[in-house]
């Protein structure tokens, strides 16, 4: 009977998921981008796997053990429905602006991925890609047909992109995203940094003696390895922003770290914040053609571009051994790793990425120019865009076509319409011609205008794009 | 944020991937596309584990990006086997791999092979099964920031 009331349970909670499931599926979606219908027709699938394994549980002559693990899989497969329809919150139209999906979903297919993705914002102050991948649905036995038919729908692995909604939802801090398709293409590249084995060589040798000469343990080592390699994915998905947006990631990496109050920065996920700043302005600083994307600024502005032009707030690392004293004490003890080895680990880990870190944004550039050069956001670029754009932009005409090299008029991409805006912001946001309707702030004022040019140029370039046929 | 990883759809998987793989070890059958996709999961697992164990024994950092996800098998692996295997633990990874490995190619194992990757397996179960047992709900983290 006790089974017979888990069963009843188990079905009651199959349908009042897959209700929730089938009010989704009914929502519109901004862009009309399939990620979402596509991930609401998985979740559907393991519904029907979890039905299909109630009723395989009433098959006569089971014994009771096995019915009980056949209920207990099909409600944990429900449940994992249920906590899987979370990663839908935010994508609706209603979340996300209808029109920056296209350009977002373009960035990413130009880049050559062909994943599926679900694009969601989220009242969270972060950006984030999160692939899921295929195998932990493979793994499961006896799964429905429409199970395997979602699955096999799925370019694998699924991308979900967050970008923060609402009030942190601006504009020009979106050429992050290019950041986030980075983390993407970084699985694609073969990473070569067996040059610098020395520099390994060193590194061990400052947590061996940070740690009072101790062998690191397993424990350590696997912990070491996960911070190395997340803070070289994010070295490297930095170069790919930076080389995809060019000065515009670098104003909304920068700006949005400072708007985040993000301080040092340094963390297991992540490499300390001035080190990233660092690179990125090294790279604005190369002369290529026209100069460096500094000069062009410069030469546009009238205004020197700065390292910390939109970041003074972003803290500077101390000397190591403060550096390993104040993580100590800031990081928690795990069951098997110490804050102090922690704390050691980040600290030695930071002359290590500085040694290798040119390398990292050379191989990037070698692996963009080789699929797609065009990709590159470049001084030509920068300089042809401030040309065309920034003036008309500050008597608030939007850049929403611009001219090819035929002279061609064709809508103004993403990263053109994100780097003149910040340009005009960091260096001209004084000078835009609005009206003022209120009292109140002026800057404030202005730059919120700004933004709803931003966001009209979007919109409109992305008419243009439809209404024209151009991919 | 509940992630995919760590879901129960996860440990149900997981669950079910090795119960296959130590049935077909012990001689029992599946349909053919679920048996072979079993073996070569598994096998791909440990092929990846048994790298990352070998970097991690050798205190690497610059292995191929491609292999990232070799130490999260091996992450895997080392949380449900460290405290059965011990120091033993890499030198049993990869036997159960090789075994696999040869398995996913259809040759023939002798009866120990079969059993040590029989044991292998198995082990990994019964830890899972525990692990899984008294895992408490998650708790909610903070997604990173970029």
């Amino acid at each position: 009977m006790s089974l017979e009331v888990s069963r009843q349970a188990t079905r009651f909670f199959i349908s009042r998921v897959r209700s929730q499931v089938g009010e989704l599926l009914l929502q519109d979606y901004p862009g009309g981008h399939p990620g979402p219908k596509l991930w609401l027709g998985v979740l559907n699938g393991l519904l029907d796997t979890s039905e299909s394994y109630v009723n395989q549980s009433e098959q006569h002559g089971l014994p009771d053990q096995q019915v009980s693990q056949i209920l207990l899989d099909a409600s944990k497969l429900a449940r994992t429905s249920y906590d899987l329809i979370e990663q839908m919150a935010g994508t609706a139209a209603t979340d996300l602006h209808y029109s920056v999906v296209g350009p977002l979903q373009r960035w990413f297919e130009q880049s050559g991925l062909k994943n599926t993705t679900l694009f969601r914002a989220q009242l969270v102050a972060n950006y984030e890609i999160a692939p899921v991948d295929r195998t932990f649905f493979d793994r499961i036995r006896s799964p429905a047909s429409s199970l395997e038919d979602a699955l096999n729908a799925v370019k694998w692995p699924l991308q979900r992109i967050t970008v923060p909604s609402a009030a942190f939802g601006v504009l020009p801090h979106y050429a992050i995203v290019a950041h986030e398709i980075g983390h993407a293409l970084f699985g694609e590249v073969t990473w070569d940094f067996s040059q610098y084995q020395t520099e390994e060589d060193i590194f061990w040798g400052s947590v061996s003696a940070a740690l009072d000469g101790a062998v690191p343990s397993t424990d350590l080592v696997l912990f070491i390895q996960e911070v190395h390699n997340s803070w070289i994915a994010e070295i490297a998905s930095d170069a790919f922003g930076y080389l995809m947006a060019g000065p515009a990631f670098f104003f909304a990496l920068c700006g949005f770290l400072e708007a985040v109050g993000s301080g040092v920065g340094i963390s297991e996920s992540h490499p300390p914040n001035d080190l990233r700043r660092d690179l990125i302005f090294d790279r604005l600083q190369a002369t290529n053609g026209v100069g460096a994307f500094t000069e062009v600024f410069e030469r546009k502005t009238g205004q020197s571009l700065s390292r910390n032009i939109n970041s003074t707030l972003i803290g500077v690392l101390p000397s190591t051994d403060l550096l390993i004293a104040n993580l100590a004490n800031y990081l928690p003890s795990g069951p098997s790793i110490s804050s102090k080895e922690k704390a050691v680990t980040l600290a030695s880990l930071v002359p290590l990425m500085k040694a290798i870190s040119p390398q990292v944004y050379n191989q990037a550039e070698e692996f963009i120019r080789k699929i797609k050069p065009e990709l590159i956001y470049s001084q030509d670029r920068f300089l042809l865009d401030l040309d065309m754009h920034l003036e008309p932009l500050l008597y608030a005409i939007p850049p929403v076509e611009t001219r090819n090299s035929s002279q061609q008029t064709e809508p103004a991409d993403f990263a053109t319409i994100l780097n003149v805006g910040w340009v005009a912001l960091l260096a001209k946001l004084d000078q835009l011609r609005v009206r003022s309707g209120r009292k109140g702030d002026q800057q404030i004022e202005k730059g919120e205008a700004l933004h709803s040019l931003l966001l009209k140029a979007v919109e409109l370039s992305e008419a243009k794009r439809a209404w024209e046929g151009v991919p | 944020m509940p992630e995919i990883s760590s879901s129960p759809a996860a440990s149900v998987g997981l669950r079910h991937v090795l119960e296959d793989g130590v049935a077909i070890l012990d001689g029992r059958s599946l349909g053919a596309s679920r048996a072979e996709f079993v073996i070569r999961d598994l096998a791909s697992l440990l092929e990846q584990a048994s790298k990352g164990g070998q970097f991690t024994k050798a205190r690497r950092l610059f292995a191929p990006a491609a292999d990232a996800s070799a130490f999260e098998a091996f992450g895997l692996v080392f949380r449900y086997l460290r405290d059965a295997y011990g120091d033993d633990l890499n030198a049993k990874l990869e036997n159960a791999s090789l075994a696999l490995r040869r398995l996913s190619s259809s040759e023939n194992l002798s009866p120990p092979e079969r059993q040590a990757a029989r044991d292998f397996l198995g082990q990994m179960l019964e830890s899972l099964n525990r692990d899984v047992s008294y895992l408490r709900q998650a708790e909610p983290t903070l997604a990173h920031i970029q």
